[in-house]
């Protein structure tokens, strides 16, 4: 796979919103290659499916409750595609700072969720989803889909948008009926 | 006689003795592809004839479903690259939707069977 440098992104900033300094988010994003850049987004996509784990054990509403099968359903079905194509090109999804950082992040949003119940659970859930959501579109927007360099890396993160988007207008659909309640 | 004219004949007899409506034979009936493709049917509206198939292929990464709006038939669960055969029976409208996102919806109109040539009397 051939390598090829992405450049800093505001983006990638928002993505990696755990990142100790924006500064430190930027300084690898210039280095990214494709396997690096396939990394971020199966860490991006198992991140959103563990969250959806502790939410349908946790929401009260229904919608939020199918919500979440639907984010486990789709980001195990797109990292699925995802290992299956790093296999097929004998690529290693390699780890690096801005996949931990998106590691640390979830790990805090766990934390912020872990002592809300009740139906404030499925408004704090929600507007999780919305902020996540957003920032993985822009990141996808901005440097992972014109910074890979592999076409077929680049059609699975162009698949991947599609179910991005689809979910934000969902949990944003959801965040509103919750609020007029 | 040779046997496929004889074969013709018989179905021609067949239909001549129906009081019904005459249907074109089995054989005209077609094959319709809608496509699940970045969280959309498509196309999003389709019309077919009773009798023919309607193929619903996932091209997405992520699984949907083709579903019935009212629950009268639904896929299951198709993962990426999955497809489910339909046959339409019954005319009617459909509105279709997939279980799993809400915002995906089409319409299959399907109408009477094709090839309806004459009442014979």
């Amino acid at each position: 796979m051939l390598l090829r440098f992405a450049p800093p992104t505001a983006a990638l900033a928002a993505l990696s919103f755990a990142l100790v300094s924006p500064e430190s988010a930027y300084t690898q994003a210039a280095s990214l290659d494709d396997a690096e850049i396939a990394h971020i987004a199966v860490t991006a996509n198992a991140i959103d499916a563990e969250l959806a784990q502790i939410a349908q054990g946790r929401a009260v509403n229904e919608e939020v409750r199918q919500f979440a099968a639907t984010m486990i359903r789709d980001h195990t079905g797109v990292n699925e595609q995802a290992k299956a194509l790093a296999a097929r090109l004998g690529v290693t999804p390699a780890d690096n700072e801005v996949s931990r950082s998106l590691r640390s992040g979830a790990e805090a949003a766990r934390q912020k969720l872990e002592n809300i119940r009740g139906g404030e659970f499925d408004i704090a859930y929600m507007q999780r989803e919305v902020e996540y959501h957003e920032a993985v579109l822009a990141a996808l927007d901005q440097t992972l889909i014109p910074n890979s360099t592999n076409e077929e890396l680049k059609a699975l993160l162009q698949q991947a948008r599609g179910a991005v988007a689809a979910h934000l207008e969902h949990a944003r659909h959801l965040r509103r009926e919750l609020a007029g309640r | 006689m040779k046997p496929a004219a004889f074969l013709l004949l018989l179905v021609m007899a067949g239909n001549v003795r129906s009081a019904g409506p005459v249907v074109a034979p089995r054989g005209s009936s077609v094959t319709q592809v809608i496509e699940l493709r970045n969280f959309e049917f498509a196309p999003p509206r389709v019309e077919v004839f009773t009798g023919d198939t309607v193929v619903w292929v996932n091209r997405d990464a992520a699984p949907h479903t083709a579903t019935d709006s009212l629950g009268r038939w639904d896929s299951g669960n198709l993962a990426s690259g999955e497809r489910w055969v339909w046959v339409a029976r019954e005319a009617g409208a459909y509105g279709v939707v997939c279980r799993y996102h809400p915002a995906m919806r089409g319409a299959l109109v399907v109408r009477a069977p094709r090839g309806l040539v004459s009442q014979l009397r």
